[in-house]
């Protein structure tokens, strides 16, 4: 049986070889396609220049360079001539994973124009005919790419993909630099860039060159340096962030979405756990949020002595942001879970979402307390002594800005959170919490206190809820009741579904995306939504793992998948044994 | 005592519409187990294409208030043109996931709730239009409370296609299959019943209802809005759930008795309070009764 499945994998194999070997247009079709959008990416793009709300932009589309858009055009054209090139040189490259990695540059190519030429004509009124040629140039070259790599399905298989082994601690070192660097320059450069359509350029061709990157199995392969080097990678992606205000050059705008990008970081770390681990769909968690932030805003000195007269005690900052917010936002989690957690996981969803709008409208009601609709303004600033968060940092030569400090704020916040979770994860709690998400009833008949661990889940949920609302509170130095709404709740859900439930790093990252590509298409924001609600339903259609999915739930998700492929494996061998 | 009455009968016509949208509610749940979060979505789309049914009657045809010809159609074409949407999302987004974690379609559902009500937002108006009278104005004094036509007419309508679908599902062949398919799937599949096929009857017969509802409801409210949805279908599965979910005569019984508790509870705790009280009301029933009033029945 073995060998007449390797002699046919041999064949196979021989059988490609000879197609490679006859058919050599779709190995030209790639460097020409590249060649083709690099002419098209010089040409000009429109006849006239297009503006958004008054201000021109991408002006520069109308002459013969590669300014704005047309950039990133031009990067992933080059990318395609030179790997195009290569795979027609070397016949030994020619395999699966470069084939589909040629794929998604060249979808990513002819996604360029498409994007660019949809905002053109959707959103600001562009008639067709005023797109000029290079667009239309650069769109066919991409075609011609992708099309190339169409052509390639036949080739073997790529090698297996897995961790790149060992050679020496100072190669992964070296490894892990060149890599976070490159992603934080990239990061930085997406943050500089400002024109819309430049931008939609820039995502695109981030998106088709990371795929591009994941098929040659590049990301598989940096887990092995980041898993022999995790304290490196940890301390060179600290002092990049630390770094990160310093760049900005005294513009606060992107440090605060930064900071405010922290903060939902720690929301959707806490609704993790309730989620991601527990499997509990927590619709309400943004409740748990405004319970913190209202806590820290009645507890704050300026707002508390205001409200009651300077007769109540100060709370310190430090007490507040660990201690008083935290915890009245778990002892709501606990309120609220007591006695709703011995339901069905889907009455669950339902009795959060009703309890996140009963909160809203309570905060609403209550004018006394909450003065209403209207919020609390002017929160506290917190410090210590006489220095105070908003004045900023200072040290040496270099400052940085209140906004900063913040950032910083979170940034350890954040480190903080994650250490408690590693921890937990690993812990009795954390293995229970796994164990109820798989299979409630086994878990209990294990003899795990389910009620008990739901609980233990949803009360350090909105633990960590309370204090990214404190944060937030101090942040944004008011509160209102419509900051808090079912849509901040799901926004929070989508961050965690789209890096990957159940895994911190993952739901890190998807934060970070949520968070900074709203703020960078502003002018879609009408449809930001939407897009979300789209979002959603695609991503648990075609990846319900996340961008980033912890190995269990991969393997999990895909366990079918794997179960029918080595089923028809069989099926194959069987025919092939008769 | 006219005002109890007339808060009464305020009430039971808000439950009218509530009971609408619960039955498809009851109905998805009690045959997928799934909660279908954008079945307020669909409820909230019929009255949008009741709106712009007679939009355009009004501008071809020059319908105007009061004309029972133009609610016919309208309603009509809520009854024809939200199935599809109920199909399409059990087609394209629940059936893939049918065998998948239960988490998953619950996150789908929930992203398909908003993107229909984005769609809405975005390509439509996120005002408030005007819903048009098409029923004739006018009321009746009943025991010193005023009771508008239309109420009357609402909680007929309700009553009777609530009717309608009990003697379906009861009498039919389609109903049967529903019953076989809600009790057992696979052995519903082995007995010969398209399963597939009895779901999305399900889901369109569910959709139909809840588009008659939303027609209705922007009949009593005079204005629609794209969230309405949002509101109303928490508040149908919290009747669909206070009932018993699964159960259609609970369904309906939940939502007459949701509407009159919440009407009082507005009268009495102030306006601002009514959906904490709801909500409230939901938390209670799924703690201490969550089998519901009638209780659960899994075969529809």
């Amino acid at each position: 049986m073995t060998t007449v499945a390797a002699s046919q994998e041999a064949s196979a194999g021989g059988a490609a070889a000879r197609i490679w070997s006859r058919v050599r247009l779709p190995l030209v079709a790639a460097p020409v396609g590249g060649i083709v959008a690099v002419v098209g990416a010089y040409l000009f793009w429109t006849l006239r220049t297009i503006q958004v709300r008054g201000v021109p932009v991408a002006g520069d589309l109308r002459n013969f360079g590669f300014g704005g858009v047309r950039l990133y055009a031009l990067l992933l054209g080059l990318v395609a001539i030179v790997h195009g090139a290569l795979l027609l040189r070397r016949p030994s490259l020619r395999n699966g994973g470069q084939a589909a990695a040629l794929g998604r540059v060249g979808l990513g190519l002819l996604a360029i124009p498409i994007a660019w030429m949809f905002v053109l004509v959707a959103f600001n009124e562009v008639p067709v005919a005023d797109i000029g040629p290079g667009a239309w140039v650069t769109l066919v070259g991409g075609v011609l790419v992708w099309l190339s790599a169409r052509g390639l399905v036949d080739v073997p298989a790529g090698p297996a993909q897995g961790e790149w082994p060992r050679r020496s601690l100072l190669v992964d070192v070296g490894v892990l630099l060149v890599a976070e660097v490159a992603a934080f320059l990239v990061f930085l450069h997406g943050v500089e860039v400002d024109d819309p359509s430049a931008f939609l350029g820039y995502f695109v061709a981030l998106v088709g060159l990371s795929s591009a990157l994941a098929s040659l199995g590049v990301f598989k392969g940096l887990a092995g340096p980041l898993h022999r080097a995790r304290l490196v990678a940890i301390l060179i992606m600290v002092a990049l962030l630390l770094v990160f205000p310093l760049t900005q050059s005294g513009n606060t705008f992107w440090v605060r979405v930064a900071a405010q990008a922290g903060v939902l970081v720690l929301a959707a770390l806490g609704l993790n756990i309730v989620v991601g681990s527990a499997g509990l769909l927590d619709l309400g968690y943004v409740a748990f949020v405004a319970i913190g932030a209202y806590t820290a805003a009645l507890a704050g000195e300026a707002a508390l002595s205001s409200q009651f007269g300077e007769s109540l005690p100060h709370i310190p900052f430090l007490l507040v942001l660990f201690v008083v917010a935290p915890l009245v936002a778990a002892l709501f989690g606990v309120l609220l879970g007591a006695p709703t957690l011995r339901l069905r996981g889907d009455y669950l969803a339902i009795v959060t979402l009703g309890f996140g709008e009963i909160v809203r409208i309570t905060l609403n009601n209550i004018d006394p307390i909450t003065r209403g609709p209207n919020g609390i303004a002017s929160i506290s600033d917190p410090g210590f002594g006489s220095w105070n968060m908003s004045q900023g940092l200072s040290l040496g030569g270099t400052s940085v800005t209140g906004t900063a400090v913040y950032f910083y704020l979170c940034l350890g916040l954040i480190g903080l959170v994650l250490a408690v979770i590693y921890r937990m994860s690993d812990s009795r709690i954390g293995r229970a919490w796994v164990a109820i998400r798989e299979d409630e009833v086994a878990a209990a008949a294990m003899g795990i206190n389910t009620t008990l661990t739901k609980l233990l889940a949803f009360g350090a949920g909105a633990f960590f809820a309370g204090l990214a609302g404190t944060v937030l509170a101090h942040l944004g130095t008011q509160v209102s009741p419509d900051s808090y709404t079912f849509e901040i709740s799901v926004l929070i859900l989508a961050m965690v579904v789209l890096g990957g439930l159940g895994n911190p790093p993952g739901v890190v990252v998807g934060a970070i995306i949520l968070t900074f590509l709203p703020e960078k298409l502003r002018d879609f924001s009408d449809i930001r939504f939407l897009i979300f609600g789209i979002a959603l339903v695609l991503i648990m259609r075609f990846r319900p793992e996340g961008l980033l999915p912890s190995a269990r739930r991969r393997r999990e998700l895909h366990a079918t998948a794997d179960e029918a492929a080595a089923e028809s494996q069989q099926l194959f061998d069987v025919r092939a044994g008769t | 005592m006219d005002e109890l009455i007339q808060q009464l009968a305020n009430g039971i016509t808000k439950g009218s519409y509530y009971a609408l949208i619960a039955l498809g509610y009851t109905m998805v749940y009690g045959i997928i187990q799934l909660i279908n979060f954008a079945h307020g979505e669909v409820f909230m789309l019929g009255a949008f294409i009741g709106l712009w049914t007679f939009n355009l009657g009004a501008s071809t045809f020059g319908w105007g208030a009061g004309s029972l010809v133009a609610l016919f159609l309208v309603l009509l074409a809520a009854v024809l043109l939200t199935p599809l949407v109920g199909l399409g999302l059990e087609r394209f987004a629940y059936r893939p996931l049918r065998n998948a974690p239960r988490l998953a379609p619950l996150i789908t559902a929930l992203g398909a709730s908003f993107a229909l009500q984005q769609l809405v937002a975005v390509f439509y108006t996120r005002g408030f239009p005007a819903y048009p009278k098409l029923f004739p104005d006018g009321s009746i004094m009943i025991a010193g409370a005023q009771i508008k036509y239309l109420w009357i007419f609402m909680v007929g309508l309700a009553l009777l296609l609530m009717l309608g679908l009990a003697a379906f599902i009861r009498t039919t062949r389609m109903g049967k299959a529903m019953r076989a398919t809600a009790e057992d799937r696979d052995t519903a599949r082995l007995m010969g019943i398209n399963v597939d096929m009895t779901i999305a009857l399900t889901f369109i017969i569910g959709s139909a209802l809840a588009g008659v509802g939303g027609v209705l409801a922007g009949l009593y409210l005079g204005q629609v809005n794209f969230f309405m949805g949002f509101i109303a279908g928490l508040k149908a599965f919290t009747a669909a759930v206070l009932g018993g979910i699964g159960n259609i005569a609970g369904a309906v019984l939940g939502a007459f008795l949701l509407g009159i508790l919440e009407t009082f509870g507005a009268r009495y705790l102030g306006g601002q309070w009514q959906n904490v009280f709801a909500f409230a009301i939901l938390i209670l029933v799924l703690v201490f009764r969550p089998t519901g009033l009638l209780g659960e029945k899994v075969g529809a």
